[in-house]
């Protein structure tokens, strides 16, 4: 009988609760690692020139809180990216995939839910990391704005996810050693001008920018540490780019996934 | 038995195979390193007012050289061992009597060819920032020295997280942790004298702050921390110091896997 999807998401939450257990390091590098890209970007920038220049050229009132929120959405797209990528690729490795072919369960099902729990635990784990430095810089208005920009990193999550499914599509049948797309996460993340304005980027790269979620999702950060209270219109726009966004990634994530399914099934996995 | 010379040669053929055969994967590398730098670099950039950029891009450049130096050392050394380890290929290189060390020091054929491809690429970027001239090298056998030297102690340090991932589980970014530190304490990203006071005895101490201060004498003639002789000594004698701890921590690490095996399986 077919697991359902319920099943394997329980299974899931279960294995990442005794991965997490069996790993403590790598617990506490996801809470510090926010910190940690603010540090080297905070470094960087202040032995190069001055934290006041790039207060006047992104237009913010809190640069510190900005590159903190920031470097918190690039970790949960990085980990969304990656955990969903790489988990057929991981299954590859450990000789899991064929087994989990033979299932009756449809592959494609347990590909896209697995990874689900530890995406939602990764992105949480990165904002909630920073809530610390955000409670310190503007009280509970800082605190607010974070649960703000988690529910926009919620949202964003949909389409990434679709994205991360087609990537792992393509991964399936080139049979390569990594994740040959990883690129695209770095890629998103410049497009998206997680560190910088996007207008530094010349006219092209700014219009792809606008089919990828973690811009959406950058932009309410913006928003949060511009204004004391930020704007709503502006905010549902934002919301309303990552529906679409999540209609269009999704519908073809399962598209791509079924027919990754059938060219594997037919050439073989190793 | 199978004669050292030809070992050698096996494990070169083997890692030059695998950059064939897995050229995607290798073309994805050099992209991804590209992307990263240029999303930190764009950030740091904006710290920057436009009229200091043109002192500041080589300094930056070169920051970024030696970082990748380090960078690929750890990950294409060190983090591959996870695969090594969770293909079970340990084992197997024990069983026909061959080290996992020279197979893992061989990948630094892969680490260096990302990295030499990477660096001619930002150097690409940065001549469309801030013009051709931040190519102009002063002095570029000082410069190969310096480099050699930093890749001799990054490739050791990477073969010491090898050795001590064979026994615990090291996660990735636990190493990233160190890369950064390194990178912007330990004088890879600016030179110590720009450090603040503070800073300094703790980027000293770092091995690579001492073959970085070479390379930037040898790329825009600063002079070194320490003067360019003392900087020579002391890189070389950190350089072979940590070669020897390689070797010493990892002959030591084989003998307990023989008796142990391998620790480390799973994700790290």
């Amino acid at each position: 009988m077919p697991s359902t999807s319920i099943d394997i998401i329980r299974a899931s939450v279960f294995s990442t609760y005794a991965w997490l257990k069996n790993n403590k390091w790598l617990f506490f590098s996801m809470l510090i690692w926010p910190y940690l890209m603010t540090f080297l970007i905070l470094a960087l920038g202040m032995v190069y020139g001055s934290l006041e220049t790039y207060r006047e050229r992104l237009g913010i009132s809190n640069p510190v809180l900005y590159i903190l929120a920031s470097s918190g959405i690039v970790m949960s797209s990085l980990m969304i990216v990656d955990v969903v990528a790489t988990s057929a690729l991981y299954h590859r490795w450990l000789g899991t995939l064929p087994y989990l072919l033979l299932t009756p369960t449809k592959t494609y099902k347990v590909l896209i839910l697995e990874p689900v729990p530890s995406a939602i635990l990764s992105s949480t784990m990165s904002m909630l990391a920073i809530l610390p430095g955000a409670v310190f810089f503007e009280g509970l208005l800082g605190a607010g704005k974070l649960f703000l920009i988690l529910l926009v990193v919620y949202l964003g999550m949909l389409p990434l996810i679709g994205l991360s499914v087609i990537i792992a599509s393509l991964t399936l049948v080139l049979r390569e050693e990594t994740n040959i797309a990883s690129f695209l996460t770095p890629l998103i993340l410049l497009l998206s001008g997680v560190f910088y304005p996007i207008q530094v980027l010349p006219t092209i790269l700014q219009g792809m920018s606008r089919i990828f979620p973690t811009l959406y999702v950058v932009q309410a950060a913006k928003l949060t540490a511009t204004y004391t209270i930020p704007e709503i219109k502006a905010l549902l726009g934002l919301i309303s780019a990552l529906i679409i966004l999540t209609l269009i990634y999704n519908g073809t994530a399962s598209l791509a996934l079924g027919t990754s399914e059938r060219m594997v099934k037919k050439s073989g996995v190793i | 038995m199978m004669r050292n010379d030809i070992r050698i040669r096996a494990i070169i053929w083997l890692h030059f195979l695998r950059l064939w055969r897995y050229k995607f994967s290798f073309l994805n590398n050099i992209l991804t390193t590209i992307l990263w730098l240029t999303i930190f670099v764009l950030g740091a950039l904006m710290f920057i007012p436009s009229s200091k950029w043109g002192e500041m891009a080589p300094i930056a450049l070169w920051g970024i050289i030696m970082w990748q130096f380090l960078s690929s050392s750890v990950w294409y050394i060190g983090g591959w061992t996870w695969f090594f380890i969770s293909q079970g290929l340990v084992e197997e290189h024990l069983l026909t009597n061959t080290s996992p060390v020279p197979v893992l020091v061989g990948r630094a054929i892969t680490g260096l060819s990302v990295t030499l491809a990477a660096s001619l690429l930002v150097a690409l970027v940065f001549t469309g920032l801030a013009g051709a001239s931040v190519l102009i090298v002063y002095n570029p056998l000082i410069v190969l020295v310096g480099l050699v030297l930093l890749a001799t102690m990054t490739i050791s340090y990477a073969l010491l997280l090898s050795a001590a991932s064979f026994r615990i589980g090291i996660p990735g970014t636990i190493l990233d942790i160190a890369n950064f530190i390194s990178f912007v304490l330990g004088g890879l990203a600016v030179p110590i004298a720009n450090l603040p006071e503070q800073i300094r005895p703790i980027a000293l101490a770092i091995p690579y702050a001492h073959p970085a201060e070479i390379v930037r004498y040898g790329v825009r003639g600063l002079e070194p921390y320490l003067g360019l002789a003392n900087e020579l000594i002391i890189s070389t004698i950190f350089a072979l110091a940590l070669a020897l701890s390689a070797r010493i921590v990892f002959k030591r690490t084989m003998k307990y896997i023989r008796k142990h095996g391998v620790k480390a399986v799973g994700r790290m």
